[in-house]
């Protein structure tokens, strides 16, 4: 399993939509996201990778961090990057 | 000739906190703050300090309701009287949905401190929520007009005295409605006297109109739970808004053959950032005409049925011209919209 296959699974289940249905450029607004779904997909995203956090020194998704957060790619690579930063 | 709105008057209690003091203050975990920094909301004021708040019983919470919202609804009045004589007041229309005291109802209560008239009629507004002062500004119109007496709109709402303890907090079973409500609504009062006067400044209420739609009467109110009230307030509410609220406006700018580009001045009930975006995108008003209400959502917060009153009062600062029409929204549980135009004219 890749960072973008369990990402990609989190965003799935927390906002309700099929894998497949998720393409990279897609936002989470369009998504169907309101405010409330992307603090739940953020907390999902803290529980599914809060090792990989910790190891990079993170408490969680800083609030600044996860506004940046605005489609599937971003989320991919913002979790890519958390594991690289953990592994240095 | 038409009833106009003479004065208006506002207050807020002496506890204020920044969005951030409250979003800790309630101890909801870290990535709830979006919520709290996103519903355009800096500040606020309550009635009691948020820890007393949180650890009242329903009973002390309508007791403390009944001490506060008199003395706030008495500072209101007396700004909004400006000294008029409080025996010239024909009517007073009390409305809240946040207390509930078993009676003698509060604009008795009103009347002792004040000095009333003992002929003063009397009519109490409950649970009409958000969109209360509609109704209100609408039977002080009618009574004006019957009765050619001024008559006084009082609304007092101290919504920090419905907190409702969450466990776990917040509640996902609820969907998250307490959360919802604890990042938006807070305290105030304001008074509006309506009669006759020949001072273009004072708006002359032209036209009125109201749209209910009950298949949305799920989505917005109290319920009981566990001896309390407990907040409904769905995700939809930001979507509905404008659904109840357009035909009202519509209604009242048919009649007088106006369009929204033709409305100087808008005074939306401050319900929410998200509330004013729909309600402004389906009326297609411009950004700049939203400033009045989302400072009131800014510096106050979702004040309830007394919004309105806030931002009313604001208005009457600004750089009026006579003639301009302005337009009064309202919205709450029901779900029902409100519209009220006016027109500053003599």
């Amino acid at each position: 399993m890749t960072v973008q296959d369990d990402v990609v699974k989190v965003i799935a289940k927390e906002l309700g939509v099929e894998e497949r249905a998720l393409k990279p450029e897609a936002t989470f607004k369009e998504l169907g996201a309101d405010s409330l779904d992307l603090v739940e997909l953020v907390m999902a995203f803290e529980e599914r990778f809060g090792k990989e956090l910790a190891a990079a020194g993170m408490e969680g998704i800083p609030d600044r961090d996860a506004a940046k957060l605005l489609t599937v790619k971003d989320a991919v690579a913002y979790m890519e990057a958390v594991l690289a930063k953990g592994k240095q | 000739m038409k009833p106009k709105i003479l004065s208006l008057g506002m207050a807020v209690p002496a506890w204020r906190y920044s969005q951030r003091e409250v979003f800790e203050g309630l101890g909801y975990p870290r990535p709830f703050w979006r919520i709290f920094r996103d519903s355009g909301i800096e500040e606020r004021h309550f009635a009691v300090p948020m820890d007393v708040a949180r650890g009242l019983s329903w009973q002390e919470q309508q007791e403390r309701y009944l001490v506060d919202a008199l003395a706030l609804s008495e500072k209101a009045i007396r700004q909004c009287l400006d000294g008029r004589d409080p025996k010239s007041i024909g009517c007073l229309v009390y409305g809240t949905c946040t207390g509930y005291p078993p009676g003698p109802a509060m604009p008795h209560h009103l009347q002792r401190r004040l000095g009333f008239g003992p002929s003063t009629y009397y009519l109490n507004i409950s649970a009409q929520g958000c969109e209360s002062g509609f109704p209100g500004i609408k039977r002080a119109y009618d009574y004006v007009v019957a009765n050619q007496e001024p008559a006084l709109v009082v609304n007092c709402e101290l919504c920090s005295l419905t907190y409702y303890p969450e466990k776990p907090n917040p509640d996902p079973e609820n969907d998250y409605e307490c959360l919802r409500a604890n990042a938006v609504f807070a305290d105030a009062a304001c008074a509006a006297l309506v009669g006759f006067d020949d001072d273009w400044r004072h708006p002359t209420i032209l036209e009125t109109a109201t749209y209910t739609d009950t298949d949305y009467l799920d989505d917005l109110g109290y319920v009981w739970r566990d001896g309390r009230l407990r907040v409904q307030l769905s995700r939809r509410v930001p979507d509905l808004a404008p659904v109840v609220v357009k035909p009202a406006v519509d209604e009242v700018l048919l009649r007088h053959k106006l369009l929204i580009k033709d409305i100087a001045w808008f005074v939306i009930h401050a319900a929410g950032s998200s509330v004013l975006d729909n309600i402004r995108d389906a009326l297609g008003i411009p950004e700049e005409k939203m400033k009045l209400s989302r400072d009131t959502l800014a510096h106050y917060g979702n004040t309830s049925s007394t919004s309105v009153g806030l931002t009313g009062k604001r208005l009457m600062q600004e750089q009026i011209k006579q003639g301009d029409y302005m337009l009064m929204i309202n919205v709450g549980p029901g779900m029902t919209g409100g519209a009220t135009l006016g027109q500053f004219v003599a």
